[in-house]
């Protein structure tokens, strides 16, 4: 209902260029960037919260959502009014200048493309060999499961499960959880494993760690290069394209409009 | 109809799908609250989040020297071998010219570790003595911190590579030592700690000297 939104804004509603495309952006960029993404701030503090349309999203619940009208900002927490963009705008905070949403075109296709590839990519990393390592007619191979288990063999156990963790178990959670969501998404399916999913891939973001690995696999090979004759395994390559592409996928979704969609879902459903 | 007793105090913000909630109006000290929607845990005022992230940093600060002074890994060439520290890997490659590395390895593990502790302490210190200013230079700070603190790491990665290539039996073999579980606990201890960590009381702070500046003066 995006005219009663638009009906609890403000007159004096601004539109004002991001300041951060301004301080990091360099002069031809900015050029570049002010056509397509032409971005605003979302709103006005609010100073009168008795206002009906907050109130819609309050009543009668011990805890309301109340979403449609009010969007806090992610980093400090202030409040803005929601109000819907066009593609390629975004909003942001006030106070602090984060991103509060953003509205994306073909947001979920390119989510959808991304980690049906990133799947792929996983699949083709795992199955061969990243390095290979030959001296006086050994070799030995490294694959991402066999990196994960060296430190079991060493008998830290800990270490090999925070590995685990880092390098198999997290992209795998995370390329399938935004798939079923995506899905979940598109289809209207009932969301709660959705929501669920998504709650744990945010909050455990920071410990998928494949491209920390990547640097560490590229100092393995300068540190090795002059002892032994080294091989770069097929893997190699899949697993520099899967970081690309789940670095893509983890910042094309806007969090914002998945959490409303999948909310959207359950009203649905 | 709505009651007219709400102000923006009176609302919870869920930090993990940014869902408001209106906080309950009566409400015991070991309450807690979960979002409606993601069914996350939702943070009332400020918790203890300093408390445990000064737990955090400390013990990470302890484990830091044992991590800096304890081998992390040793090499066996021909049966003889020596147990190496981050340090003296470091000085090996300086020695074998390779600088770049030696100074990446430098700046990933001795560095990093160290300015992460240092500026999640300033951080603390600013929140807990309600500093107002710069909040916005701050919270970059605490950006910052959040996505350098994974990229230590890489020194237990590299071990990890080193340790699973070279098993050639008696002609070359590497083991991993003490000290690389202890610099990957310091690692888990302030990335865990950046997580702990309320930014938001970087900002309530600030906002709040403001207010009453503005009020007095």
């Amino acid at each position: 209902m995006p005219a009663a939104v638009n009906a609890c804004l403000p007159a004096e509603f601004v539109s004002v260029p991001l300041p951060d495309c301004d301080r990091i952006l360099p002069h031809w960029a900015k050029r570049a960037v002010s056509g397509g993404l032409r971005s605003i701030y979302a709103g006005i503090r609010i100073n009168n919260l008795n206002d009906p349309a907050i109130h819609a999203g309050l009543s009668g619940n011990f805890i309301g959502i109340m979403t449609e009208q009010l969007v806090a900002c992610e980093e400090c927490g202030r409040l803005h009014h929601y109000r819907p963009l066009t593609d390629g705008q975004t909003a942001t905070c006030r106070r602090c200048g984060a991103v509060l949403y953003r509205q994306r075109a073909h947001m979920l296709e390119m989510m959808l493309a991304l980690t049906l590839t990133g799947l792929t990519l996983y699949l083709l990393t795992n199955a061969f060999p990243l390095l290979g390592l030959r001296a006086q007619g050994m070799q030995q191979e490294l694959t991402l499961w066999v990196a994960c288990v060296a430190f079991w063999k060493q008998e830290y156990y800990l270490l090999t499960l925070l590995m685990a963790m880092n390098l198999l178990i997290m992209p795998l959670l995370e390329l399938c959880s935004m798939l079923w969501i995506t899905l979940t998404i598109h289809f209207c399916w009932p969301p709660a494993l959705a929501l669920t999913l998504y709650r744990w891939i945010r909050v455990l973001k920071p410990w998928a760690m494949l491209e920390v690995f990547m640097l560490g696999v590229l100092v393995a090979v300068v540190k090795l290069g002059d002892l032994a004759f080294l091989i770069v395994g097929p893997a190699f390559w899949s697993f520099s394209f899967l970081i690309v592409v789940m670095a893509a996928a983890a910042s094309v979704p806007d969090p914002h409009t998945v959490w409303s969609r999948l909310e959207a879902c359950r009203r649905h459903a | 109809m709505p009651d007219p007793g709400i102000s923006a105090a009176d609302i919870l913000v869920c930090r993990v799908c940014g869902a408001l909630s209106r906080r309950p109006l009566h409400l015991e000290p070991h309450d807690h609250l979960y979002c409606q929607r993601c069914g996350g845990r939702i943070r009332i005022g400020r918790g203890n989040s300093i408390e445990v992230t000064w737990a955090l940093l400390i013990a990470a600060a302890i484990l830091y020297v044992p991590a800096n002074l304890l081998p992390v890994m040793s090499v066996y060439m021909l049966g003889s071998g020596q147990p190496d520290t981050i340090i003296s890997g470091a000085w090996h490659l300086v020695a074998a010219g390779q600088w770049p590395l030696a100074l990446l390895i430098f700046v990933a593990s001795i560095v990093v570790p160290l300015l992460k502790l240092l500026a999640l302490i300033f951080l603390l210190l600013g929140m807990q003595h309600g500093s107002s200013r710069h909040p916005r230079e701050r919270m970059k700070l605490y950006k910052m911190t959040e996505y350098i603190g994974r990229w230590s790491m890489v020194d237990v990665f590299v071990v990890a590579i080193l340790i699973a290539l070279v098993q050639f039996g008696n002609l070359a073999r590497i083991e991993a030592n003490t000290g690389t579980f202890c610099f990957a606990s310091v690692v888990v201890l302030t990335m865990l700690a950046a997580h702990t960590l309320d930014e938001h009381l970087i900002w309530d702070t600030a906002y709040r000297q403001r207010r009453d500046r503005k009020k007095h003066g």
